[in-house]
């Protein structure tokens, strides 16, 4: 439904939009009041909201959790959104915005008439007060360093924000994809440092979203009411439910009892459920690149035929077909989507010949490398076990070992590592993966724990920030991937499929947190059907 | 008696003392910290904001200077604020120490009063085809992995048979009650308690047949008592002091939890606290939960040599 609504929008000629505008503003009154006498459908949706890898169990603090965005959409809102096929930036508080002709002034204008779940107005105070809290530094909000670039935000009035830039910033618009709105009247007299993990946000959080929060029950669920002065109006159901289950099989069971409505899937359980009729079952891109990294403080890396010889000698088609079912995508750089990636490069089709070959070339000394990952679930240790035997037949001796993310990331910041297997950061924005390629000299706020300092790459990176149209920007990523592809400083390997199941015959979907969920997921039109 | 009991309460303080210098140490060994905990993987934060989250942490101070500002809150009294969420440790152990009682307590509850009647009625009827039956189930019981017994039990009761929820302290959003909490508590209690079941049986059967064939059991015989008062006011009394012993060795666990069946059935317990401490790195929450149980254990000690006294009277402490 949803997908052939927005279909034949595409279609339509841009008066029959204006005529049809003009029409709806006519009727609107007319509208909302026979809205008004159709009751909700009510009821109680739960899910595992926060099951899987787009989750974050038990985080509440908006500005810190690196995933679990689809339950913060739940209530609080954003003053931009992607849709949910992650193809374009839509309005949310923000109803529309203007970029000046020379990329330094943006000017966002506010929606109407939203209010905040107290009841109080939302307005440019509020916008101009989250994003300066997310930029203090005792805020700890990895979100604040993407709106570093800002130097001035004014507030001409209740409904208008207008950011001065110092260059001109393509992923602006993504970076508030990430900034949930939160109340200046609420926070105002609470110290940033005390918020970081203050009592606020798990106890009554205000937000603009489309429920409000109800309660929280440690260690069980959040339960979250209809906010019924959302500006979309009030959601179809009267309560939304967010179960937590530290173990995922166990919510598995749940959903196939019936006792929560949906949950996140490994590739696994998507399989072993696949013949149950009572499980509807969503895919969707994870947005992740897998990838091997190399450590290139280590001299025998440091030469690039070493480093496509472990590409040539990793059968990552074979692992594809067989591991994952032909559940993933093979990369060709580190960005998936096809406008940043250039036609003509190397794919690095397995060849343990022309591994071995290289090997010869770049005098590999025999020297065993072990691979560190954080992924601990079946399936990846099926993957580097394959690897492990790829790489030795091309006369590589490999071992890989396993750890919790917190020792992964003490290792790798230390460089105490040979090659990691992990994953990169989440989104459709190419300029996310800046971080992990761009130098520190260029930008001090990038992680690189590869340590890599590439002068291509470090100028398209920066190209591709400060490009005021889409052609340049995809022309700027485009001669990224190139590079990344011929040097292989890390290999690129796969985007895998994420799965969500969903029990019964709710109308509502679910896809599985792509960018950790930063998409319109229309939840005030969820509806259950009722149990006749 | 008295003396007794403070030269042993005395005794604690020093020995509580090495227990948390110890497990500071090994916090200090562990990789990462509560900072490399918390960052994601793949979000940077920039060092700058990583210093200044450091120093908010006190994770810019050396270890020493920190175990002594540790040491000095918790005697006054304040254990501190979990790392990751802000919230007080004193208020994220109370709301989990009651469920995690509730599940243990009746695990243990049953656990202890079956198996110590199994464990009697298998003495008497030793070598029996019974007694043969309960000794494998004692043998699996003991054996049988927790973690795959749980994940089967909700297979079964909970998917298949559709007995039970699929875990969870209540259903969620509904107001309290008494039949929905009980809904919840049986099958993980069950689980839990076969292990008690079956060890306690053990300790009873040989307890019981040491003690039954004493001459002070003969006597009773001899002088004519029925044979329920000879197994009961001779027998099962003088067998309960090694099964007081690890009655009292189960205590502690009251607190511990059992941290896979509290996962497995998304039980909001202290066990889960504890892993989520030691996956985040937790140092505050770490401390605190191994001090608690450090005391646990110990007033559980105490109260099982007390024990001693009361059930056999030739045990008087000075």
């Amino acid at each position: 439904m949803q997908d052939a609504s927005r279909a034949s929008q595409r279609r339509t000629p841009r008066f029959v939009l204006i005529a049809m505008l003009v029409m709806a503003m006519l009727v609107a009154p007319i509208a909302t009041m026979t809205r008004a006498q159709d009751a909700p459908t009510g009821g109680t949706l739960t899910g595992a909201f926060d099951q899987g890898p787009g989750g974050c169990p038990e985080c509440f603090n908006p500005f810190t959790a690196g995933a679990g965005f689809t339950w913060f959409e739940q209530y609080y809102s954003k003053l931009m959104l992607y849709d949910i096929d992650f193809t374009g930036i839509q309005p949310e508080l923000a109803e529309s915005w203007e970029v000046s002709e020379d990329g330094l002034t943006v000017t966002l204008h506010l929606r109407e008439g939203v209010l905040w779940h107290d009841g109080e107005p939302f307005t440019s105070a509020d916008v101009k007060f989250t994003i300066e809290l997310a930029n203090h530094p005792d805020s700890a909000s990895y979100i604040g360093a993407k709106f570093n670039g800002v130097t001035a935000i004014d507030t001409p009035d209740d409904l208008t924000v207008v950011l001065t830039l110092a260059a001109p910033n393509a992923p602006l618009f993504d970076a508030f994809t990430f900034l949930v709105m939160v109340p200046q009247h609420a926070l105002a007299d609470i110290a940033p440092a005390d918020l970081l993990q203050g009592e606020w946000w798990r106890t009554n959080p205000i937000g603009t979203g489309p429920f409000k929060w109800s309660k929280y029950e440690p260690g069980q669920y959040v339960e979250l009411v209809a906010n019924e002065d959302y500006w979309r109006g009030r959601p179809q159901l009267d309560r939304l439910i967010n179960r937590y289950f530290p173990e995922a099989g166990s919510a598995v069971i749940a959903l196939r009892n019936g006792e929560i409505q949906f949950t996140y899937l490994t590739a696994d359980e998507a399989l072993a459920l696949g013949d149950d009729a009572t499980i509807r079952q969503y895919a969707g891109p994870s947005m992740v690149p897998n990838y091997f990294a190399f450590n290139l403080n280590q001299e025998r890396f440091q030469n690039v035929a070493i480093r496509q010889a472990f590409a040539y000698a990793i059968d990552k088609n074979t692992i594809i077909e067989q591991l994952f079912q032909g559940t993933a995508e093979p990369l060709m750089c580190l960005f998936s989507l096809p406008q940043y990636v250039p036609d003509g490069l190397n794919a690095y089709d397995y060849n343990v010949e022309q591994a071995k070959a290289l090997l010869e070339e770049g005098g590999w000394d025999g020297s065993e490398v072990e691979i560190l990952t954080y992924y601990q679930d079946q399936l990846s240790t099926d993957i580097l076990t394959a690897v492990q035997q790829f790489l030795s037949d091309a006369g590589i001796t490999v071992t890989f070992t396993a750890i919790d993310v917190t020792t992964y990331n003490d290792r790798a910041q230390a460089r105490d590592y040979d090659i990691v297997y992990a994953g990169a950061a989440n989104g459709p924005d190419p300029d996310v993966l800046s971080t992990h390629f761009e130098s520190p000299a260029q930008n001090p706020n990038v992680i690189n724990r590869s340590d890599i300092a590439n002068a291509d790459i470090d100028a398209g990176f920066l190209a591709g920030r400060t490009a005021t149209t889409a052609e340049e920007r995809e022309a700027a990523y485009q001669q990224v991937c190139s590079v990344m592809n011929a040097e292989l400083y890390w290999i690129p390997m796969w985007i895998s499929t994420r799965f969500g199941g969903v029990n019964g015959e709710g109308e509502f979907f679910w896809t599985p947190a792509p960018g950790g969920g930063r998409y319109y997921q229309a939840s005030e039109t969820w509806t259950l059907k009722a149990a006749e | 008696m008295g003396r007794y009991i403070q030269r042993r309460l005395l005794i604690s303080i020093p020995i509580l003392f090495m227990v948390t210098v110890l497990i500071f140490t090994l916090l200090q060994l562990t990789p990462g910290d509560p900072l490399t905990a918390f960052l994601p993987p793949d979000n940077p934060l920039p060092q700058e904001q990583q210093d200044a989250m450091r120093r908010q942490l006190g994770l810019d101070r050396s270890p020493p200077v920190r175990y002594f500002f540790w040491l000095r809150e918790t005697v006054q009294g304040n254990l501190g604020y979990r790392q990751r969420t802000g919230e007080p440790i004193t208020e994220a152990i109370g709301n989990r120490i009651g469920p995690t009682m509730l599940l243990m307590g009746t695990a243990m509850t049953f656990g202890i009063l079956i198996g110590v009647t199994l464990g009697v009625i298998s003495a008497i009827k030793q070598y029996s085809f019974l007694d043969n039956i309960l000794t494998v189930f004692a043998f699996l019981g003991v054996s049988f992995p927790v973690y795959l017994a749980g994940l089967l039990a909700l297979y079964l009761f909970s998917l298949r048979f559709r007995w039970f929820p699929a875990g969870g302290l209540s259903t969620p959003g509904e107001p309290f009650s008494f039949t929905d909490r009980l809904d919840h508590l049986i099958l993980p209690a069950a689980i839990i308690s076969i292990n008690y079941v079956a060890s306690t049986m053990r300790y009873t059967r040989s307890a019981m047949l040491e003690v039954m064939t004493t001459d002070y059991v003969r006597t009773a015989r001899a002088k004519g008592l029925r044979e329920n008062a000879v197994i009961v006011g001779h027998g099962l009394r003088n067998a309960l002091l090694p099964v007081v012993t690890i009655i009292g060795a189960y205590v502690p666990n009251l607190l511990g939890g059992a941290v896979f069946i509290e996962s497995i059935f998304s039980w909001p317990g202290l066990g889960r606290l504890y892993l989520e401490g030691i996956d985040g790195r937790d140092y505050n929450l770490i401390m605190a939960m191994t001090l608690i149980l450090a005391i646990v254990i110990m007033i559980a000690n105490l109260l099982t040599d007390l024990a001693y006294g009361l059930i056999d009277p030739r045990i008087r402490y000075e």
